[in-house]
């Protein structure tokens, strides 16, 4: 077996073929227990746009995740920018509003690349710091108070464009985009060398920390738009909401086929993942599971990604011993 | 024919072992104290002092279990869930009307419990442990709404004895006395038993812990059911502290324990870290909330202060870390030991 | 002297791989016996069969003449058997007395609860160091302590389990000229106390001081055992490649033109003092020294790997200002480092991604990876520098450590240098892939590459370049030029003896 072939297998193309399944089999299953799921306005105005936050902040952290790092303070970075936005909307007016949202995403993704990179702290210490401090920020800013919607989030949460909502547009756009940057581009390709050996891509003359810093700025950044939707979505939020974003956002990486160790990982993967959580979480609904089950599901999801993706690994190095055993002997 | 391999007996060296970590903090306490003095002199009063004792009871307790858990190299951001199910557990007890004294191991049982359910996913199913215990906060945070509907109230008037009428000599609350009881103990522990090595071991090189003949996962596991215990005993002095018990009683508590710890100069990475400087890290937490409320500052801040405090103190000892390492390169490279 | 260990026929195989046939060994008790091969010869396996950490699938292990089968580590262990990695397996946050007694600490009972007995330890530690001559202080965290020390604690520890034989491997690869003699003394007292000790070197020079007899290994099996009175370094190199071998020094006389490179004053505090030299165009100029000498520091000093404080840099005349590597990268300067596991190659990525890495800007447009010709650049270099693995996208922790060094290489060389610093090229590399590395080498500088060779092999400076630079604490302490140099030369500069 020619080592082309052995490195397919490691990048997971059959792996995908397999979420696409599952996403299938899901998709169908529940649209057999309720009809209405197959309804394509449910499909769109629904199940699709309710997984896009979520789908958003998974492509950046796709990325941080693959040079084996992590944001746990993604979340809070999107709760703070949505009160800080609003906050900023309801006094000055819809354009500081969004200028401050964004500038506050941003800014909170800056923080975290950083320290990552000009620190050295590890990217789980970092960002559970920073998780518990912007979220404690928000607290303080508001007081425990709600924060609401304004024009602008209204419209990234709900207006639609030929039929389709532009939340929507706007993730399909993203998405395509980061599987470019990922693929194709000289930063995806040290992403993934970053990953496996942080030292030897320094070596190799990469500037890992403008690296480093790029991707934490980027994953701020696209927080702030999905906060931006989600606001205009919920047309308020308080501090606490964003505790069990963090937790579905990782499975949906996770279940993607990116390794938690890094070096590992596919944008498609990542996507095809997104439409399964969404699928599930939908479906769960439209089953009337109630909300707290669905969070512990989720949660099982997560574990059993982790198990059958580390057996995969270790499956496939053990194959990849033998043959490479076989070609030496050839 | 003898020769010093540790640059020791050179002038400077005693007095830099003086200089540790715990004596910053120390210092940085009785700063503290001192603002508050000048501040805020009725912080000092007889009732306020005992209620923040009473809360560094709780942190210190809770914080020394996650202390374990750090030093060996993991982390759990499940205690806080951990807790409120906890608080729930007990009130469940505490209604059927049976006496006090099983509410703490019931308690105890309940946090060893789940804290052993985190210890298996990472050990077992090698699930790192931010993950697993990420997924297992929403595992039993949701479990409590589908058991309880709403709060829990009217408990029974017993349910409350040990906080509130259990006092030594009439003003120092039982929560102090375990607290003081607890915290001995884990730092005899820490320093003569064999466990607590292997623990040390395990949080510097698993690998070469399991060659030594440590038992890595079944130490781990251990590891995490004792600080479930500990979890479970804070959980359990918290609860009997009111007659109403809320569902998301130990929500965000992980990050106050995850911040004594790491305030106290124990390393995130695992493999050192000494009990008394989680005693110093919870101590000056504890005084962080109602010491901003008595200088006037509103309370909605303190989560954001304890997200700072933790990120300044990692940052800190980073860089502590880093220009000792320059030292010792430098050092390293023009001390050659002499065999004579 | 009585036979303490063993081994008859052992076999080993692993999925698809025969690791050990027919291989055979015995050691006595007091003796200090080497074990010899190329990498990938089996000495790791049968090390691994002996300290129980692989099962052998057929074959004896004897032990003071009783049979015994190892299931696990502790099997071994627990007969006395014990090994001293080149990576230690201490715990850096714990201290020196922690790390010798973890996992069997002396305890005493008080109040009817078993507690660490600390001053019992002490005392036995005492003991153990007083045999080695060594004077410590027990309460020292490892992370203070350096190469040579650890390797002393781990001796230590292995002595708490009264081990009676002490295998060393590679022990002497990080230590300064004074260690090595430290070590020496060690293992000669060890020996004076009835302990065995097998010596796993690549260096005959140390084998011919130190071991009373020599086993070489080759393909997993026994070669030949050998006393070292009765036999020579030829004798063993034959041994080990199966043919024998001269000359494997292939230097060519080359052309040497004018000064290409130069660096003055440059410092580094702490770490380097006042450095100036040059290098000439089509020259392999060598840097000696003992180990902490400097000589790395220096290297990633010029390639702004590290900064510098004060210094200046001269490309063909012309000052360049370095402050990161790209710059060097940029001055036709590349670095190959000594670690290249650590530093140089990411295993887990293919040959062709680790090649192009260093120049992925070059081989884009707008940031997007032109992949033809990131292919073509790799395809080039397997032909030229002689990689030997099936295509470009072979993963690189596949292929033999000789084969990895020269992907190291090759992504240099894939940056079109005019200097190329090689940082202990051959390093843990086997005498055939040795062989020709050197020979690229000389390729390269016929080609008008100029090279800076560092390397702690004597035979490999001597052999290969026409200056030797010696190093000592940071600065530079002599030159020497190929027709005048030998080895007693440099380590007398080395050692500023008089």
């Amino acid at each position: 077996m020619k080592a082309k072939e052995l490195n397919k297998k490691k990048s997971g193309l059959s792996f995908n073929s397999s979420l696409l399944l599952i996403f299938v089999v899901l998709f169908v299953s529940i649209g057999l227990m309720n009809n209405n799921f197959l309804n394509p306005n449910y499909i769109i105005n629904v199940m699709l746009k309710n997984i896009i936050e979520i789908g958003l902040v998974a492509l950046p952290l796709t990325l941080i995740i693959i040079t084996s790092g992590i944001d746990l303070s993604v979340g809070s970075i999107m709760i703070l920018s949505a009160i800080s936005g609003g906050i900023a909307a309801a006094s000055l007016g819809s354009v500081p509003g969004i200028i401050v949202g964004l500038a506050v995403g941003v800014a909170c993704g800056l923080m975290n690349g950083l320290v990552v990179a000009k620190l050295k702290i590890s990217p789980l210490v970092t960002t559970l710091a920073t998780l518990f401090l912007f979220r404690g920020i928000a607290k303080g800013i508001t007081s425990g108070d709600s924060v609401y919607s304004y024009d602008f989030t209204t419209f990234m949460g709900n207006q639609t464009l030929f039929g389709l909502p532009i939340s929507i547009i706007i993730y399909a756009v993203v998405a395509v985009i980061f599987c470019v940057i990922l693929s194709k581009t000289t930063l995806g390709r040290s992403l993934f060398a970053i990953g496996f050996n942080e030292n030897a891509t320094r070596y190799s003359g990469i500037k890992a920390d403008k690296v480093l810093i790029t991707i934490y700025t980027l994953c701020g950044l696209l927080c702030a738009i999905a906060a931006f939707i989600y606001l205009g979505r919920f047309t308020s939020v308080k501090f606490d909401v964003a505790n069990t974003l963090n937790l579905r956002i990782i499975t949906v990486v996770v279940l993607g086929g990116t390794s938690i160790n890094g070096g590992i990982g596919d944008m498609k993967g990542t996507i095809l993942a997104t439409l399964i959580i969404g699928v599930l979480n939908s479906g769960l609904t439209v089953l009337n599971i109630p909300i707290d089950v669905q969070t512990i599901i989720n949660g099982i999801v997560l574990v059993i990604s982790l198990i059958v993706y580390s057996i995969l690994i270790e499956k496939e190095k053990n194959k990849r011993i033998l043959e490479v055993a076989a070609m030496k002997k050839t | 024919m003898k020769h010093n391999s540790d640059g020791s007996g050179q002038p400077g060296s005693g007095i830099k072992k003086g200089l540790t970590t715990e004596v910053y903090l120390f210092i940085l306490v009785i700063v503290i104290m001192l603002i508050l003095r000048l501040f805020a002199a009725d912080f000092y009063s007889l009732n306020n002092v005992m209620s923040t004792f009473n809360y560094f009871s709780y942190l210190l307790i809770g914080a020394v279990g996650m202390n374990l858990i750090i030093i060996t190299g993991n982390i759990d951001v499940s205690a806080g869930a951990i807790i409120s199910v906890v608080g729930i557990a007990v009130a469940f007890v505490g209604k059927t009307n049976v006496p006090f004294e099983v509410f703490l191991p019931v308690g105890m049982a309940v946090g060893a419990g789940l804290s052993f359910m985190n210890g298996i996913f990472i050990t077992k199913l090698r699930i790192p442990s931010i993950v697993a215990t990420l997924a297992t906060t929403q595992l039993f945070a949701g479990i409590l709404p589908l058991v309880v509907d709403g709060a829990i109230y009217d408990l029974p008037a017993n349910f409350t004895w040990l906080a509130f009428n259990a006092k030594l000599f009439g003003i120092i609350p039982s929560s102090v006395l375990f607290m003081i009881i607890i915290a001995v103990i884990a730092i005899i522990f820490m320093k003569y038993s064999r466990f607590a090595k292997k623990l040390y071991a395990i949080g510097n090189n698993a690998n070469a812990a399991k060659l030594a003949g440590v038992n890595v996962n079944k130490t781990v596991v251990k590891g995490f059911v004792i600080a479930g215990a500990l979890y479970g005993v804070a959980g359990t002095l918290i609860v009997t502290a009111g007659q109403r018990v809320t569902m998301t009683m130990g929500s965000g508590l992980e990050m106050t324990l995850i911040a004594a710890v790491v305030l106290g100069g124990t390393s995130i990475a695992g493999g050192s870290g000494k009990i008394i400087g989680t005693v110093v890290g919870a101590f000056i937490l504890s005084l962080i909330s109602p010491a901003m409320n008595y200088m006037g500052l509103s309370s909605d801040w303190s989560d954001a202060v304890m997200g700072a405090i933790i990120l300044v103190s990692v940052i800190v000892s980073q860089i502590a870390v880093m220009t000792e390492k320059n030292k010792l390169n430098t050092m390293k490279l023009n001390c050659n030991p002499e065999v004579k | 002297m009585n036979e303490i260990l063993r081994l008859n026929n052992i076999i080993k195989t692993f999925p698809g791989v025969l690791a050990l046939s027919n291989m055979s060994f015995d050691l006595k008790a007091g003796e200090v016996h080497a074990i010899c091969g190329e990498n990938g010869a089996g000495k790791s396996t049968l090390m691994n069969i002996v300290t129980g950490v692989y099962k052998a699938d057929s074959g004896d292990i004897i032990v003071d003449e009783k049979k015994y089968v190892f299931e696990k580590p502790n099997d071994a262990f627990d007969l006395g058997i014990a090994i001293i990695h080149q990576e230690t397996s201490l715990f850096e946050e714990m201290t020196i007395l922690e790390n010798i007694f973890l996992g069997h600490e002396i305890t005493k009972k008080v109040a009817g609860i078993r507690v660490i007995d600390y001053e019992g330890m002490e005392k036995e530690a005492e003991n153990i160091f007083d045999l080695m001559n060594l004077s410590i202080d027990l309460n020292v965290k490892i992370k203070k302590l350096g190469m040579a020390q650890k390797q002393m604690v781990e001796i230590a520890k292995a002595l708490t389990f009264n081990s009676r034989i002490f295998i060393l491997d590679e022990p002497t690869a990080s230590l300064t000229q004074r260690e090595v003699a430290a070590l020496f003394e060690i293992v000669r007292k060890l020996k004076s106390k009835g302990v065995a000790v097998v010596y796993i070197s690549h260096r005959l020079e140390e084998i011919f001081e130190l071991c009373d007899r020599v086993t070489v290994v080759r393909d997993g099996q026994f070669i030949s055992c050998k006393n070292v009175s009765e036999t020579n370094k030829h004798d063993l190199v034959s041994d080990m490649v199966g043919r024998s071998m001269d000359n494997y020094y292939p230097k060519a006389d080359v052309k040497i033109g004018g000064e290409i490179f130069k660096v003055e004053g440059l410092n580094q505090r702490g770490v380097l003092s006042d450095i100036s030299f040059s290098a000439r165009k089509g020259e392999i100029l060598g840097f000696a020294g003992l180990a902490g000498a400097g000589r790395t520091e220096l290297a990633q000093a010029i390639c702004g790997l590290t900064k510098k404080d004060r210094g200046k840099i001269y490309m063909n005349g012309r000052e360049v200002k370095i402050h990161h590597y790209q710059d060097a990268m940029q001055s036709e300067i590349v670095y190959v480092s000594e670690d290249r596991g650590k530093y140089g190659l990411i295993v887990e990525m293919s040959i062709k991604h680790n090649i192009s890495m260093p120049q992925l800007e070059k081989l884009s447009k707008n940031s997007f990876i032109d992949f033809k010709a990131e292919q073509k650049v790799a395809d080039e270099y397997i032909k030229n520098v002689g990689i030997k693995a099936p295509d470009a996208d072979f993963f690189v922790e596949n292929l033999s450590g000789g084969n990895q060094q020269k992907v190291s290489v090759s992504k240099a060389l894939a940056l079109k240098p005019k200097l190329l610093i090689l940082d202990e090229p051959t390093r843990g590399v086997d005498v055939n892939a040795k062989a020709e590395i050197h020979y690229i080498i000389s390729k390269l500088v016929e080609e008008g590459l100029t090279i800076i060779l560092i390397s702690s092999e004597m035979p490999e400076l001597l052999g290969m370049c026409d200056r030797i630079i010696i190093m000592k604490n940071g600065k530079i302490a002599g030159e020497f030029d190929r027709k005048e140099v030998t080895q007693e030369k440099i380590l007398k500069v080395a050692l500023e003896i008089e």
